[in-house]
């Protein structure tokens, strides 16, 4: 069982690699912009330069080719006069810079200005003190340099890129390691292995804690409604298998199938109409998690109370789709144990009707039922995204909208990272729980996996 | 003549849907610590007639004539209730498919208990040491560990002798036996008769008897009925079924036994197949592959003519009278 | 009208009202006459004037990118148009079930082929208030116009969000347009996302899924991988990270996206057929006889993969709309586009219920239609075969 529970494991890692770099490839398909006031008298194109090196976005996001510049690229740069790209080839840029400001060269002068900013702009801000510390050491060197001739000048500063040529003009595997590992993905996952996961572009808050803070309030409705599924899941499918044949079950079935294809935004969007604007009712507050004056003076009771007026609207909205998907389940199984020889078994031996259904038919019927709990709970959780915005709860799914919204990239990557990290876990969950309730499953084979895509 | 123990007469069980019965008018008696037999291709009823008696099947099967008269209980009409207290305790069953018919998530113990529960009033440990017993008494080894193994755990023939102990658990004064030894090894199947013809003897148990093995009906009845396509073509002794078969679908299916073929001869075999429910012919429905059938065989059915202790359903033989 | 006993037969009627209704939205609401006849005047000078002589303009501003800019609704006006075309002849082969899907996928394509060959940009014509215009100067104007005088943009001044009335059926919306106009318009996008979607899944998932049927090894192994990691990916976070970042949103992109993520299933099932056939002596029969693989897979195997995969096709386009409409819903739809969701949207936010009540109903119905064409098909199949959809 461990061993099964860690290949598992083992092999989520993969998926869960793969989907973080194809959101990673998306989040950063269109690079993220600083968030500044249109009419502030800011220097756009700075403070646009200082967001891209504080967040790393100064690098190319898959792959680095840049070891590969050449003079012909830098000339381009020249002519267009592209500051920010030249600035960004950093260190990379110094090698042909070098080349081109060699005395006798058309544009030395201009090249030789070029190489003066971009070494200086290696300093990475990010690094650790003792390199900076090493760098500000060789850039005073440099400054020594450029006060000579320009004909010394020049071979000074060829003799100190040639001292250091693994640094400015990396060779063999040194490029693969820069064309892979001085990425921002390359970056990113650096960090991601620290749990280190990031600060919001908005805010500056560390976006791990940004979500856990969310959670509870996730999780608090997540679970309340997968609660709600199973105690009104179970009787019904029940009722509706034993009725079978029936109006009663065509009925019951009927208004099942309806629920299950009810679109859960447009439910919520009548409830709060109906229920909460006082036309004509007005029962529930229309969001929020509690109320948001006054709650701090409540007696605990009180505060239990105002949280479940809160909370009922969105819990029944979320719960209903899995009710529907998890009684439909129950009636299925319900009626393949009844009709199975061992019931036939039963009956034979006497048992009661209420005694077979009890404690045979219905035990079978159940156990796979807790192992759904799996597929429901990553349905749930991504449910839960536009309950959350419509209901206006401040939890996991709605931080993730408006980070969305608001491009925040890594408030993103985490937020996904931990639904993929979530459903994961409800796949195995499930899985090992079936084998626990069901003792012909043995570990290693796979469990009759009833699909998640379509619980909403 | 003492009250049969059970009496069957004109049992029609109909399929929704088809027309023709499926089991029909068939008529029988058991009486106390008798063994009656039931033989028949495979598809003409036989289980059918079994879950009848116990009013055990479920649309679309359905009895819709006869009277089953067990030890003066009317079981063709009997409530639920009374139903209740009649299955397990006074008639068992042991089912056909060993593989299907014992519940996967509990445990054989478990299932056994059950019916001591129910019918034995034992609770606890004692429950637990007869259920041991039982299993010991079927032929299975280390029984105290077993009893708390799963189902999937065990063989073809273990799950069958494990039924044919949960039907014995609650004493039955009639066991319904569908095929309860075709999964049994020679020396199992052997012990598990002498266990049967005991508790015959020291309990007065009866046994209902479905059978293909016409080697076990010779061991085993003192009766026999002949089934064909849902009805009794014969009912006879067990002497009389190998010394004088009377009809042709009898003397086909002796003659078919693989213990009477020589050495290297092809077996005999009867032409033609069991014909499907919806599929019965008018008339005898033997007669599209009896060798001796006429005209009037597919047009009227036959009624019983007795020979001795013989009943047969032909033509031919009220002839030959 | 009789109930059918088949519940086939009454979806497969509600699949053809919806399509039909989606098709016939210029036919039934546009701000361009069928037939016009203008004298000079009024009519044909200053802003949005009009040609003066007789015209069709319906017929041109059918392709007219200004008018129509998102070519999801110009295709389903080319395809309007050839109904002519199409509609007698699905009618005369009704019978045959394989005539009916190469039919409508032909009408299909040569309605999206017809939209990219002619197209056209004409000048904004105001063709309803110049034609009102004219009349009330008296002039002798002749201009049949569709039952509904509005395009799904046109913005009626003045009559923001009101309630339903003789001139607006279902009311407008926030901004004063039509609520019917873009509630007919919106099934259009629907209808586009749910079959474009559901194409691609089947495409690669029937693609996928064969090859790791029908090869095994380390094909099967592969792609049995990617299905895992594929399913659990997170499609509707994707797709709306996606259109949130992209500069326009594009209803293909979505389309894609949900295509994409949405395939797993299909290949599931279609690998599954292929390995439960594989022993099937026909299959061996084929191999013996010196078929190579793939005709094995084209000629014997796929045919028998068909029925599941319809049942999750339905299914996969009942989630696609739902898809749609939830992103729209969520202020991320295609904004060329009318959509049912996006009309919810603004029901949320004015609390008016027309607004709530009119798209809501219509995805209600299209899901339920969908989900229940499903079911009905899965349970008409064999069911086991069907196991991994819902
Ligand atoms: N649930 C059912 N639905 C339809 N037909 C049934 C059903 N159960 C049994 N039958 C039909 O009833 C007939 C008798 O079945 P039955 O099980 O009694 O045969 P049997 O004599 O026990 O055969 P075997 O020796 O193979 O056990 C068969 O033709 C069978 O096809
Ligand atoms: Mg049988």
């Amino acid at each position: 069982m461990g061993r099964y529970v860690a290949t598992r494991l083992l092999l989520a890692l993969p998926t869960l690699l793969l989907i973080l770099g194809v959101v990673f490839a998306v989040v950063h398909a269109v690079p993220p912009v600083p968030s500044v006031e249109i009419d502030s008298n800011v220097d756009l194109r700075s403070v646009t330069r200082q967001f891209r090196r504080e967040f790393g976005l100064d690098l190319p996001v898959f792959v680095n080719t840049r070891p590969w510049t050449d003079v012909d690229d830098v000339l381009a740069l020249l002519d267009a006069n592209d500051e920010d790209a030249m600035l960004e080839l950093r260190r990379f840029a110094v090698v042909p810079l070098l080349a081109l400001s060699e005395p006798g060269q058309e544009r030395s002068i201009e090249a030789w200005t070029w190489l003066g900013r971009c070494v200086p702009e290696d300093v990475d801000p990010r690094e650790p003190e003792t390199d900076r510390a090493r760098k500000r050491e060789r850039n005073s060197a440099w400054a020594i340099v450029t006060s000579r001739s320009a004909a010394e000048r020049v071979g000074a500063a060829r003799e100190f890129v040639a001292a250091r040529l693994d640094h400015y003009a990396p060779q063999g595997l040194d490029t693969v390691r820069v064309m892979f590992g001085e990425t921002q993905f390359a970056t990113y996952l650096g960090r991601v292995l620290r749990l280190d996961f990031g600060v919001s572009v908005h805010d500056r808050k560390p976006v791990f804690d940004t979500l856990v803070g969310r959670l509870k309030y996730s999780i608090g409705i997540s679970f309340g409604a997968i609660l709600l599924a199973y105690v009104f899941a179970i009787p019904l499918g029940v009722l509706s298998a034993l009725w079978r044949g029936t109006r009663k079950d065509a009925v019951l079935s009927a208004a099942l199938f309806s629920l299950y294809s009810l679109p859960s935004f447009f439910v919520a969007t009548i409830l709060l109409r109906v229920f909460t604007v006082g036309e004509p009712f007005s029962w529930f507050p229309p969001g929020g998690f509690h109320s948001a004056r006054g709650f701090d003076a409540m007696t605990p009771w009180e505060r239990v109370l105002d949280v479940a007026q809160h909370l009922a609207l969105p819990i029944v909205c979320l719960a209903y789709p899995s009710l529907a998907y998890l009684s439909r389940y129950v009636r299925s199984s319900m009626l393949d144990a009844l009709g199975s020889d061992w019931v036939r078994t039963a009956r034979a031996k006497g048992l009661s009707q209420r005694a077979v259904v009890v404690g045979h038919a219905l035990r079978n019927a159940l156990l796979p039922l807790v192992t759904l709990v799996g597929n429901v709970l990553p349905a749930v959780f991504g449910g839960a995204l536009v309950i959350e915005v419509v209901f206006d709860i401040p939890g996991v799914g709605s931080g993730l909208y408006q980070a969305i919204v608001q491009r925040d990239p890594n408030l993103i990557l985490c937020g996904t990272l931990l639904l993929s990290v979530l459903t994961l876990a409800g796949y195995l969950v499930s899985d090992v729980l079936y084998s626990f309730v069901d003792p012909r499953i043995r570990f290693g084979e796979r469990s009759p996996r009833v699909g998640t895509e379509r619980v909403r | 003549m003492n009250a049969a123990l059970l009496e069957v007469e004109g049992l029609t069980i109909t399929l929704a849907g088809a027309a023709g019965a499926v089991v029909d008018d068939v008529s029988f008696r058991i009486d106390r610590a008798e063994t009656v037999a039931v033989v028949g291709e495979s598809g003409c009823g036989k289980s059918l007639t079994a879950l009848a008696l116990l009013r055990l099947l479920e649309p679309p099967l359905a009895i819709r004539s006869g009277a089953i008269r067990f030890d003066g209980i009317d079981v063709a009409r009997a409530s639920e209730r009374e139903l209740q207290r009649i299955r397990g305790r006074r008639i068992a069953m042991v089912f056909q498919e060993p593989m299907t018919a014992l519940n996967p998530v509990l445990t054989v113990g478990e299932q056994i208990v059950e019916v001591l529960e129910l019918h034995a009033g034992l609770r606890g440990a004692a429950a637990r040491a007869r259920a041991a017993e039982l299993l010991r008494e079927v032929e299975i080894s280390d029984p105290e560990r077993q009893l708390d193994e799963y189902p999937h755990r065990f063989s073809g023939g273990m799950r069958q002798r494990v039924l044919i102990a949960m039907a014995l658990a609650g004493e039955p004064d009639l066991l319904i036996a569908d095929e309860p030894t075709t999964a049994l090894d020679v020396t199992v199947q052997a012990q598990v008769l002498d266990l049967l013809r005991e508790l015959r003897r020291t309990r007065g148990m009866a046994l209902l008897l479905i059978t293909h093995d016409l080697g076990l009906v010779a061991e085993m009845a003192k009766r026999v009925l002949v089934m064909y396509a849902g009805r009794v073509v014969e009912e006879t002794t067990v002497l009389d079924l190998f010394e004088r078969p009377q009809h042709p679908y009898t003397r086909a299916l002796l003659a078919a036994r693989p213990a009477l073929a020589k050495p290297g001869a092809r077996l005999p075999t009867i032409p033609g197949v069991v014909p499907q429910v919806a599929h019965y012919p008018p008339g005898c429905r033997f007669h599209p592959r009896c060798a001796e059938a006429f005209a009037r065989c597919s047009q009227a059915v036959p009624g019983f003519v007795a020979h001795g202790a013989t009943r047969v359903a032909c033509f031919a033989r009220e002839e030959s009278r | 009208m009789t109930r059918s006993r088949d519940p086939l037969v009454s979806l497969g009627r509600a699949i053809v009202v919806l399509v039909a209704l989606a098709l016939a939205a210029p036919l039934l609401a546009l701000d361009v006459p069928f037939y016009a006849s203008i004298p000079t005047g009024v009519a044909t000078t200053g802003v949005g004037a009009v040609p003066e002589g007789v015209s069709l303009p319906w017929f041109e501003a059918l392709v007219d990118v200004r008018r129509f800019a998102s070519a999801v609704d110009r295709s389903a006006n080319v395809a309007l148009l050839l109904s002519i075309v199409f509609v007698p002849l699905l009618v005369r082969f009704r019978r045959s079930p394989r005539a009916i899907v190469f039919g409508a996928c032909a009408w299909l394509l040569a309605g999206v082929a017809g939209a990219f060959v002619c197209e056209c940009s004409r000048p904004s014509h105001d063709w309803v208030g110049k034609v009102a215009a004219a009349r009330a100067a008296g002039q002798d104007v002749r201009a049949v116009f569709p039952p509904l005088a509005f395009a799904p943009t046109t913005i009626d001044a003045g009559h923001g969000r009101e309630p339903p009335s003789a001139r607006h059926p279902l009311g407008t919306d926030s901004i004063g347009r039509d609520v019917l106009v873009r509630v007919l318009y919106g099934a259009r996008t629907s209808i586009a996302t749910g079959l474009l979607a559901t194409s691609i899944a089947v495409v690669v998932g029937v693609l996928l899924g064969a090859i790791a049927g029908a090869r095994r090894g380390l094909a099967d192994a592969v792609i049995l991988r990617l299905i895992e990691v594929t399913a659990c990916f997170p499609g509707f976070l994707l797709v709306m990270t996606w259109v949130a970042l992209a500069e326009r949103t594009s209803l293909y992109a979505v389309m894609t996206i949900l295509g994409l993520t949405g395939w797993p299933t299909i290949a599931r099932l279609v690998r599954a057929e292929f390995l439960r056939q594989a022993d099937l002596e026909y299959r061996v029969a084929a191999t013996a006889l010196g078929a190579p693989w793939w005709r094995v897979v084209v000629v014997h195997l796929l045919p028998n993969a068909c029925s599941p995969v319809l049942v999750a096709a339905a299914f996969s386009v009942s989630g696609a709309i739902l898809a749609e409409s939830g992103l729209a819903f969520l202020n991320l739809g295609d904004p060329t586009l009318a959509s049912w969701g996006e009309l919810l949207r603004q029901g949320r936010e004015t609390g008016m219920l027309h607004l709530i009540l009119a798209p809501g109903f219509l995805i209600f119905v299209t899901v339920t239609v969908m989900n229940r064409l499903a079911s009905v098909l899965r349970d008409r199949f064999d069911p086991r075969r069907c196991e991994d959809v819902r």
